[in-house]
């Protein structure tokens, strides 16, 4: 019998992959490696349904599905490196699993800064047991201080605020989501925290935490002072792949098709550099449409949405260094398009409470394969 | 004036939200599927749920879009 696909990483990619590959008929065994004890799970709702209180199931399928499909979890079994030239994967412990093909998963890794490691009551938000957690601090009420106003930052401030909890956003920058949103969308975002209560601090950094064993108060920069019983850190993820620090890969590259440099290896998601769950699913999608020989899908450009204060906002293509132009609506009604013009090309639009016909429309007008191409990670 | 919901394959990404609303009108495995009539309030919520904008509402009669 043949080893079949091993899927290192038990996320959305993963879960991609395998759904492309059973629903074209396709019966290869496949073993999902996951270092996390749940099965595989949508991370979206973890800043969002999830913090407003209750337990709401975010898995992909059911613990049955799996077993149906001919699909093996091994939950709670990190990876400890890969042999490529004999096509194992070695996990935590040494055993080794023989491989036809393997898909590099592993996502993302949440940093914490390093003052505030010792602290128990600091936390970062990426996976299911960490949302639990945030959970059940915001259920004993706030203040919640959360460090960086980045996508993760700021929908966790949106859902705590509207469970009552008071927050603080501190943000390094002058301006939240930097280095992504421009200035106008940027200060219709910093409006609307504010206009639900958010306290939003912008162009600072925390200097001093105060606690013993945790942290009440956090002393800013700027002088102000932060009352807290909680703390996210929220400033960033890297890709979650020192387990492959044994086979010299810094990075994992892949093509559009999703492979790497080495033979039988392929790469998607969070592991690879991409950010969103867009890239995810397209790049999971991708490396089964390549096992199953499927030509590559069209290439399209990257995209996010977040949901925040009753609002769901979407961008689609590369909003970076750009000019904020006003196409539809008005940025005050809540109702707007701004498109994003770079070196005189479209590059994005940034769509706010606008119907699906609108979303059709703006990724009709940035799909075009040079674009597109461009701004491939 | 009956509405039909139809998938846009090319911005579906199967993120599930469609059937998690009308779970009578939409299936979702690598792509989704409209496999059945979901009511109106049903469908204009799948509409507006879709981070993709995938779900196309249309007149039953004249074949139009119809905006949720």
């Amino acid at each position: 019998m043949s080893a079949g696909l091993v899927i290192v990483g038990g996320g959305l990619a993963a879960q991609r992959c395998c759904e492309v590959l059973r629903a074209a008929g396709d019966d290869r065994p496949v073993s999902i490696v996951s270092d996390e004890p749940d099965p595989p799970y949508d991370r979206p709702p973890l800043s969002k349904d999830l913090l407003a209180g209750g337990d709401a199931d975010v898995a992909f399928r059911s613990a049955a599905w799996y077993s149906e499909q001919g699909i093996t979890l091994r939950l709670g079994r990190p990876a400890q490196g890969l042999d490529a030239g004999r096509r194992e994967l070695v996990l935590d412990g040494g055993e080794r699993m023989p491989y036809d093909d393997l898909l590099i998963a592993t996502g993302a890794r949440a940093r914490m800064l390093p003052a505030l490691e010792r602290f128990s009551n600091v936390q970062v938000l990426r996976t299911l047991a960490d949302a639990r957690r945030l959970g059940t601090a915001l259920a004993a009420g706030g203040p919640l201080a959360v460090i960086g106003a980045g996508l993760i930052g700021f929908e966790v401030a949106a859902s705590a605020s509207a469970r009552g909890v008071e927050v603080t956003v501190i943000e390094a920058a002058s301006r939240p989501l930097p280095g992504v949103l421009g200035p106008r969308a940027a200060a219709w975002l910093t409006a609307l925290h504010r206009a639900a209560g958010v306290t939003v601090r912008l162009g600072t950094t925390v200097a001093a935490a105060v606690g013993h064993d945790a942290v009440h108060e956090l002393r800013l920069a700027d002088g102000a002072r932060v009352p807290c019983t909680h703390v996210l850190v929220a400033v960033g993820v890297q890709p979650a792949i020192a387990w492959l620090a044994s086979c010299g890969l810094q990075h994992v590259s892949v093509d559009r098709a999703g492979h790497t440099a080495l033979p039988h290896v392929f790469g998607a998601g969070d592991a690879t550099g991409t950010s969103h769950w867009e890239g995810a699913a397209r790049g999971g999608t991708a490396v089964a449409r390549a096992l199953l020989g499927r030509p590559e899908a069209p290439p399209a450009p990257p995209s996010f949405w977040s949901d925040q204060h009753g609002v769901r906002f979407v961008c689609i293509g590369d909003p970076r260094d750009a000019d904020e132009v006003p196409v539809a609506g008005a940025l005050a009604s809540g109702s707007f398009e701004l498109d994003h013009i770079r070196d005189g090309r479209l590059t994005a639009v940034l769509l706010a409470g606008r119907p699906p016909s609108a979303l059709r429309a703006a990724r009709a007008r940035l799909t075009t394969p040079d674009i597109s191409e461009r701004n491939a990670a | 004036m009956t509405i039909i919901a139809r998938i846009d394959e090319r911005s579906c990404l199967a993120h599930g939200d469609c059937a998690a609303v009308a779970p009578e009108a939409f299936r979702v495995a690598d792509v989704a599927v409209v496999t059945g009539r979901g009511t109106e309030e049903q469908l204009i919520a799948a509409a507006l749920a879709c981070p993709a904008g995938a779900v196309l509402l249309v007149d039953g009669e004249t074949g139009e879009e119809i905006d949720p």
